[in-house]
């Protein structure tokens, strides 16, 4: 009797494992060099349905027929990158974990925000083909036109419009630049917050904040709702070109890149096994000039832009420090 | 409204792709486990799954993801009301009474009730959203931080239906469960009470603390029991029973409807999802109920209620994902990035250019629902079993896929660590009579009672009239106190009722007695 | 304890609870207002926290009882139909203490001796403690127990797990 209620309550589980074994197993193109001789963690420090993790399950395919090795996404999300990052950084420096992630801005904010138990140093980027923009936009519907028409509005009086945006972040240091120049009194302004870009679009999308400045990518799906004011972006973007540059409102403003996403490794890595670095740059780079990885993730929004290492490190440590230089606004 | 023209096109997506219907079974029953498994949330599930919808044309792998997230709504009550553990937050409230059914043998029924709850209203969730797809995908989008904190404070109120001995100790932990689920970086980007342990920044994870509080009153009193269910006779398994609570489910269509509208609504809005729709759900109907004493104590209808909500907050949520390209939780963000994979994306051009797409997908939904009732009877059948296995087998399985369970919710051991401490300030809690669901409640809504509120906050700069402004907050709270008002004026000619009543009865006494004196006197 | 002409006793248990809470919650709100005074950050924290100290002194009289009142205060109240109900019988509370520590190692010991280990070793001492006392029964059962579990979550959960055997 019990013996065949436990085995019964047993076969729903064991079914259900079966089922999902099956498909996590995935055939393999073994090789003979020693490395890479088993599965690649590719960690990716935010929950499932993000960017990140969008963008490694559609490059996964191509990155693993350069690698010649399946590759399994663990997603270690929380604290801002911080938990995915100090995970990494705890892995053996031996090439079967590499980053897809956010490195810019949420590896300098962490360091510099949350005392990071880590240094901006100790990644190493192979590439980060996303970039994005800060975008100061408004519902479809509002009666706001231009950022200049917003400046003018706050000038004389700061509470008259609601500003929404996610506090620590670049769109944060963006809008308190852009005030800053303009002449009109941060604390004096309606700002709300928002835990994350997604909340911080909708609330704009909705009209339930009067300007959003958060990143312009995100917007994409939603862009028959909103109006670009003003992109913070040096020259016109190509993803967005409806978008006026913040400098074509007549203010002169410095500001800082929005996120650059894509792959990283440990500094450690690169320096210990310099091959082994090479060799996952080579594949990266093979992936991401794939003319079919291309097709799919444009379709996807999704970028595959190769920079290389080189460029895409600038990029990463040019951000880290404007992000120091102006961690004061951020407080 | 309904675009007549479209919903034929739609129909005939529905019977040209045949072939993909296959996909609505193993669907479900994927859902209906790994939700049954606590920990191991929807959006885990449809992760698990995507890469294999990869290889299959657009419309299968739609049915067949869809078909996961219908199946999972429902699969979370089953530990919920057989073992007293709720999968995720959505499953708390059908723990109130489901698990008090269970504990007087009313197993089959509970389940039963709660199967056709659900899947009435996803039925009725999505029958909706046929209709209003469009014009509900806006009104979400003006949802703003005042009205979801209106929303918030109708969830505490279930606080108010908890029915403590002590209202004392009552609201001390409820409060203690707010602060706790404010812990870690505020919406504003402030950081308290982390101890500087990097993984409180996110606060404190609910599946975990939720399931601790819970089981060390219930799961560990077990270990004394050689069943889960003492009364031999009472660990039947039994599809007659199961049926007549799916049956008993139609007696109760007010409750439906509520549940439903409640669901719908909150479950639309992106981030909220439906881990306070049922919540709400159940305070209402209790509060409401003739015989509210008996919630609590395995009251169908408290299952009935929970459930509704759940059901059709899945509705509510894909409405959100269609016509805004919005994910209003973890499983529509995999929705989306299945859609994505097949090169479309949803959002507001989706809607308009591939309407009949967008009809053929809300009517698959309705046929999944339709075939859950069917696979979910199976489910349940095999499931229920587990009150018949010693507990010696069965507990230290359940707690071992808890714990694991627990884990699999960050990947780190802080799940099970926390597990382990909300067990033992639960077990204490229990011990000097404090309500641990209060706690539970306050450790759900915390963070969305401080977010919404601090948002409404900065959005009025501090002024208390901007509420005047917003006609949706002003409805909401009005609707509460009407219903608050109610209550209390159907309680007051209850009681006075109850008084007349007692009064004569005391009468009828006093003259039963007098005539027993009149007897005794004359004997005498 | 005397207090005048009245004895008082004390649920020294309850106190201990209510402090505990109590000093969390002080603590927490220091913690708070030591990272920022802004209303942004203390907004809902600070009231909420002050209430419940409020209701702590409040209850904390409970915890205190006249002797000769206790006989009426144990007078059957009404039982909160959704609070848990614990075992009163000794045995029992033995066996949940037992299932409670056993749950605490595990829990620890994870990250230390493998999931794998931790996992069997708490099998076998729950089915001991619910009073399984077969050898072949608890070895096979808590083995099976184990590997369903380690293979079926890994292939679940998108995190590894730290395992010595398996």
């Amino acid at each position: 009797m019990t013996d065949f209620t436990r085995r019964d309550a047993f076969k729903i589980t064991a079914g259900g494992l079966a089922v999902a074994g099956g498909l996590v197993a995935m055939p393999s193109i073994v090789r003979a060099a020693n490395y890479p001789s088993r599965p690649i963690n590719v960690i990716v420090p935010f929950a499932t349905g993000g960017y990140n993790d969008r963008l490694s399950r559609a490059f996964m395919p191509y990155l693993e027929k350069e690698i010649g090795q399946p590759m399994v996404i663990v997603n270690k999300p929380g604290a801002g990158t911080q938990l995915g990052n100090s995970y990494a950084l705890n892995q053996p420096a031996d090439g079967y974990s590499i980053l897809c992630t956010s490195a810019a801005p949420y590896i300098p904010l962490t360091v510099l925000l949350q005392n990071a138990p880590y240094k901006v140093e100790d990644f190493a980027m192979l590439n980060l083909p996303s970039r994005d923009y800060t975008l100061a936009a408004t519902s479809a519907g509002s009666e706001i036109k231009t950022f200049a028409e917003v400046i003018e509005k706050l000038k004389a009086d700061p509470g008259s419009l609601s500003i929404g945006v996610q506090p620590a972040s670049a769109d944060y240091a963006n809008m308190i630049l852009a005030f800053q120049a303009a002449e009109i009194d941060p604390t004096k302004l309606r700002i709300v917050t928002y835990d994350g870009g997604g909340p911080a679009r909708n609330a704009t999308a909705g009209a339930q904040v009067d300007v959003g400045f958060v990143g312009g990518e995100g917007f994409l799906p939603l862009k028959s709702k909103i109006r670009p004011l003003a992109i913070f972006a040096g020259e016109k973007v190509d993803w967005f070109p409806e978008a006026p540059l913040v400098s074509e409102s007549g203010l002169k403003t410095d500001f800082v890149e929005g996120s650059q996403r894509g792959w990283a490794v440990t500094t450690k890595l690169r320096n210990e096994q310099p091959e082994i670095y090479k060799f996952l740059v080579g594949a990266v780079e093979r992936a991401s000039k794939n003319p079919k990885a291309i097709e799919t993730l444009k379709l996807q929004e999704l970028a595959t832009t190769w920079y290389g290492p080189e460029a895409s490190d600038k990029a990463y440590l040019d951000n880290a420090a404007k992000m120091a230089k102006y961690v004061d606004l951020l407080k | 409204m309904i675009d007549l023209s479209a919903f034929q096109d739609a129909l005939g997506i529905m019977f040209s792709s045949v072939g993909s219907w296959g996909w609505i079974v193993p669907g479900l029953i994927v859902g209906l486990v790994f939700s049954a498994i606590p920990g191991i949330s929807i959006t885990m599930a449809m992760a698990i799954v995507l890469p294999m919808s990869l290889y299959m044309d657009f419309f299968s792998a739609i049915v067949f993801l869809t078909s996961v997230y219908t199946g999972a709504g429902f699969g979370g009550s089953v530990p919920a009301i057989l073992m007293n553990i709720p999968g995720s937050p959505s499953s708390f409230a059908t723990t109130f009474d489901g698990y008090a059914m269970s504990k007087k043998g009313e197993h089959n029924e509970a389940l039963g009730y709660a199967l056709f709850a659900s899947t009435i209203c996803g039925i009725g969730g999505y029958l909706l959203l046929l209709l209003v797809v469009e014009p509900l995908a806006d009104i979400v989008l003006r949802i703003g931080p005042v009205e979801m904190f209106a929303v918030a404070i109708w969830g505490m109120l279930l606080l108010g239906s908890l029915g403590s001995t002590y209202i004392s100790r009552g609201l001390l932990a409820a409060a203690f469960g707010i602060l706790l689920g404010t812990v870690g970086m505020n919406t504003a980007g402030f950081t308290r009470g982390t101890m500087g342990i990097p993984v409180l920044l996110d606060g404190i994870a609910p599946i975990p603390a939720m399931i601790g509080l819970l089981a060390a009153g219930q799961l560990l009193s077990l270990a004394g029991r050689d069943y889960i269910i003492e009364a031999e006779g009472a660990r039947e398994v039994s599809v007659r029973r199961i049926l007549k609570g799916c049956w008993g489910t139609l007696k109760f269509p007010g409750v439906l409807l509520r549940g439903s509208i409640i669901g719908i609504v909150i479950g639309a809005v992106p981030g909220v999802g439906s881990s306070i729709g049922n919540l709400i759900a159940y305070a209402e109907t209790k509060r409401t109920a003739k015989d509210s004493a008996t919630f609590g104590k395995g009251n169908p209808k408290g299952v009935v209620a929970a459930e509704s909500a759940v059901a059709s907050a899945e509705g509510g949520s894909m409405a959100t994902m269609l016509a805004l390209g919005i994910p209003g939780g973890g499983a529509t963000a995999i929705l989306i990035a299945a859609f994505m994979m097949h090169n479309i994306v949803p959002g507001p051009s989706f809607i308009e250019t591939q309407k009949p797409m967008v009809y053929a997908i809300i009517l698959n939904n309705i046929v999944q629902a339709i075939v859950l009732l069917a696979v979910g009877i199976g489910f349940i059948y095999v499931a229920s079993n587990i009150v018949r296995v010693r507990t010696r087998y069965v507990l230290p399985a359940i707690l071992v896929i808890a714990t694991l369970g627990t884990y699999a919710v960050t990947g780190e051991t802080a799940g099970p660590i926390t597990l382990f401490v909300f067990a033992l300030l639960g077990y204490a809690l229990a011990r000097y009579q404090y309500p641990v669901a209060a706690v539970v409640v306050g450790i759900l809504l915390g963070r969305m009672l401080e977010t919404e509120f601090l948002r409404s906050y900065q959005l009025s700069g501090g002024n208390p009239l901007y509420i005047l402004e917003r006609p949706g907050a002003l409805a909401i709270f009005a609707v509460m106190f009407a219903s608050l008002a109610m209550t209390a004026w159907g309680k007051r000619k209850q009681n006075k009722a109850e008084a007349e009543e007692e009064a004569a009865m005391l009468r009828l006494q006093q003259e039963d007695a007098a005539r027993g004196a009149h007897t005794t006197a004359s004997k005498g | 304890m005397r207090i005048g002409r009245h004895t008082y006793a004390i649920d020294y248990g309850h106190l201990t609870l209510i402090t505990l809470i109590a000093v969390a919650i002080f603590w927490y709100l220091l913690d708070a207002r030591s990272v920022s005074l802004s209303i942004n950050n203390i907004l809902l924290v600070q009231p909420v926290a002050i209430f419940a100290l409020a209701m702590y002194l409040f209850i904390l009289p409970q915890c205190f009882r006249k002797v000769d009142a206790r006989e009426m205060a144990k007078a059957p109240a009404e039982q909160d139909p959704l609070s848990p109900t614990l075992p009163s019988e000794r045995s029992d509370m033995i066996r949940m203490a037992a299932l409670g520590i056993s749950l605490g190692l595990m829990v620890v010991l994870l990250d230390v001796i493998g999931f794998d280990i931790a996992l069997f070793l708490f099998t076998a001492a729950a089915m001991a403690i619910c009073g399984e006392r077969r050898p072949l029964h608890l070895l096979i059962f808590s083995l099976v127990v184990t590997v369903v579990a380690i293979y079926g979550f890994r292939a679940l959960i998108p995190f590894p797990m730290f395992t010595t055997i398996l």
